[in-house]
């Protein structure tokens, strides 16, 4: 294995304290550097309380959560989040600069660089994610996808270590969607960028490199996207998955083994040209 | 709800628009204090004309100041209608009881109607040719000399800059709700002014809830971008003073010295 960028150990959270039965009870697993890990799960399992304790918005009942090797507490907070970037779900309620180029360069502001370099790197990460030409705009008048690209710039900028998205590409189409993915996937291919994504999207949970399952506050199932899927009947699996199930169920016989969309057509297209 | 919208910054390109925050905020604040200085008819005249100077420079239609007054009018009439009633002059035109109509009631009266009204049509002259962004920022350069007085002067920009972002989203949401109101049979604006009030309580009761929301979801993105009241913290927009802005400022010195010259000749 890899040297681990997040290393929880033993996490347990109550919303209410008084409370026996605990939102999320003695979670431990580890992210390595430049993997993708996608967290799915039902509504309600912890998923959010999760993101929400690893970016330090809200503190452990128990346990340890280890940024790079420095566990997370109220001296390493603000050094850590300089390299933690988070998008929550709501694009509209997450935009605090009046345009664009403001709101990427909002945490650069608090990180006290020089103008100049900010400047640069608001730039850059406009190019990245496509959106140079829209620096001087509102982000509120927006579409779906060009505010979450807005979001990842200005997490871009900080030259993160690690991202955490929760839900953050569920409300937008399927176009946008997979526009975004294949610049996460461009994201992450330098291998220096650590993403933790939850979701309920399984096309997207498909992506990452480790999935977690999580069950009304534990981890049932930690594995690749090829081991957790043909497994897992919680989950609403990924197209292609329920396709492959569906063509079982009718008595045809198809490989034993999760197939991405690619895989699958691929697969069908020889199956057909055989009968 | 629309008077909330009447000084609002329309974006056209004229000299007043390009100016730097900092000049129109001085200049104003100059003009201000002067108005409230100024007791005769001669310097009222000057004033006059560069109020109207301003509102032509600004390529803003006069009516879109005169709309901007609208909402306090009634307020400044009838301030002035009071003046006019209760002073005593060298010359009374009418008298009944406490009330009196004088030569000098009428001049103080006119006077009170003309301060406020150059003064509301000067600052809308900023605000409309100014991003409240930008006039947040030029007003916290201002105030930074306050900082020694332990006046946490960047925790007030950034409250504002905040305040003035939300500000269209907020109206948009309200309007939503009125609409949604309507479709179910509310009426709003008829009635006796409690009916009327009673129909905004279903508008303003989820509006209040969802703000509540958002600046919570609003408070968490910051404090996770990094965001720390207490910390130093650079400025990516940058204020740029402009050999424009010192020649504006000087114009307006002339002027002011010209308008208390008349003020004190014409006395
Ligand atoms: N702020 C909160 N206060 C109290 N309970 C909460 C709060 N947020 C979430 N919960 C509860 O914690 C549980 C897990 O919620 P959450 O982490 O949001 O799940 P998910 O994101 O997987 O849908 C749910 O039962 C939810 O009702
Ligand atoms: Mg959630």
């Amino acid at each position: 294995m890899g040297d681990a960028v997040i290393e929880v150990k033993d996490l347990s959270f109550r919303y209410n304290k008084s409370e026996e039965k605990a939102v999320l009870s003695s979670l431990s697993f580890t992210v390595n550097k430049g993997e993708w890990i996608a967290i799915v799960g039902p509504n309600g399992s912890g998923k959010s309380t999760l993101a929400n304790l690893l970016c330090g918005l809200l503190k452990p009942d128990q346990g340890t959560i280890y940024i790079k090797g420095k566990p997370l507490n109220d001296e390493t907070i603000w050094e850590i989040r300089e390299k933690m970037g988070v998008i929550f779900q709501n694009p509209d309620h997450q935009f605090i600069g009046t345009t664009v180029q403001d709101d990427v360069a909002f945490s650069l502001e608090n990180m006290n660089l020089p103008y100049e370099e900010m400047q640069r790197r608001v730039d850059r990460a406009l190019r990245q994610v496509g959106m140079a030409e829209y620096r001087e705009k509102d982000p509120s008048y927006l579409s779906g996808g060009q505010k979450r690209r807005v979001s990842i710039a200005g997490i871009l900028a900080m030259e993160p270590e690690i991202i955490i998205f929760d839900e953050a590409f569920t409300m937008l189409d399927p176009k946008s969607r997979r526009e975004l993915f294949s610049l996460l996937k461009e994201m992450q291919a330098s291998g220096q960028l650590t993403m933790v994504s939850i979701t309920h999207d399984m096309e997207e949970a498909a992506l990452a490199d480790r999935i977690i399952v999580l069950n009304k506050g534990k981890i049932s199932r930690i594995g690749t996207p090829g081991e957790v899927f043909p497994e897992t009947t919680e989950l609403l699996a990924p197209f292609s998955e329920r396709l492959r199930r569906l063509l079982i169920q009718k008595g045809r016989r198809l490989p034993d083994k999760y197939m991405t969309e690619t895989e699958l057509i691929e697969w069908l297209w020889k199956y057909n040209f055989t009968t | 709800m629309n008077y909330l919208l009447l000084g609002r910054y329309i974006p056209v390109t004229s000299i007043l628009h390009k100016l730097d925050p900092r000049t129109k905020l001085i200049s104003a604040v100059l003009f201000i204090i002067l108005i409230v200085n100024v007791n005769n008819g001669a310097a009222f005249l000057a004033l006059w004309g560069i109020a109207f100077l301003v509102m032509y420079i600004s390529r803003i239609p006069p009516r879109v100041y005169f709309r901007g007054i609208k909402p306090i009018l009634w307020f400044i009439i009838l301030t002035a209608i009071l003046q006019m009633l209760f002073t005593t002059g060298t010359k009374t035109f009418f008298q009944w009881r406490m009330i009196t109509i004088s030569d000098y009631g009428i001049e103080r009266g006119l006077f009170i109607f003309f301060r406020f009204t150059l003064i509301t049509l000067l600052s809308i002259a900023v605000t409309l040719t100014t991003k409240p962004i930008d006039l947040t920022d030029g007003l916290s350069f201002l105030l930074k000399p306050f900082q020694y007085l332990k006046v946490p002067v960047n925790e007030l920009s950034i409250t504002l800059a905040i305040a003035f972002r939300f500000i269209p989203n907020l109206l948009d949401e309200t309007q939503k709700v009125m609409d949604a109101q309507r479709i179910r049979g509310n009426e709003f604006g008829v009635g006796s002014p409690l009916q009327q009030m009673k129909a905004l309580v279903p508008v303003f009761l989820p509006i209040f809830a969802s703000t509540l929301q958002r600046s919570e979801e609003l408070a968490n993105v910051m404090d996770v971008r990094g965001f720390r009241a207490d910390q130093k913290r650079s400025s990516f927009r940058q204020l740029q003073w402009k050999k424009m802005d010192t020649l504006s400022l000087c114009i307006v010195i002339v002027f002011i010295i010209w308008i208390r010259w008349l003020n004190i000749h014409f006395n």
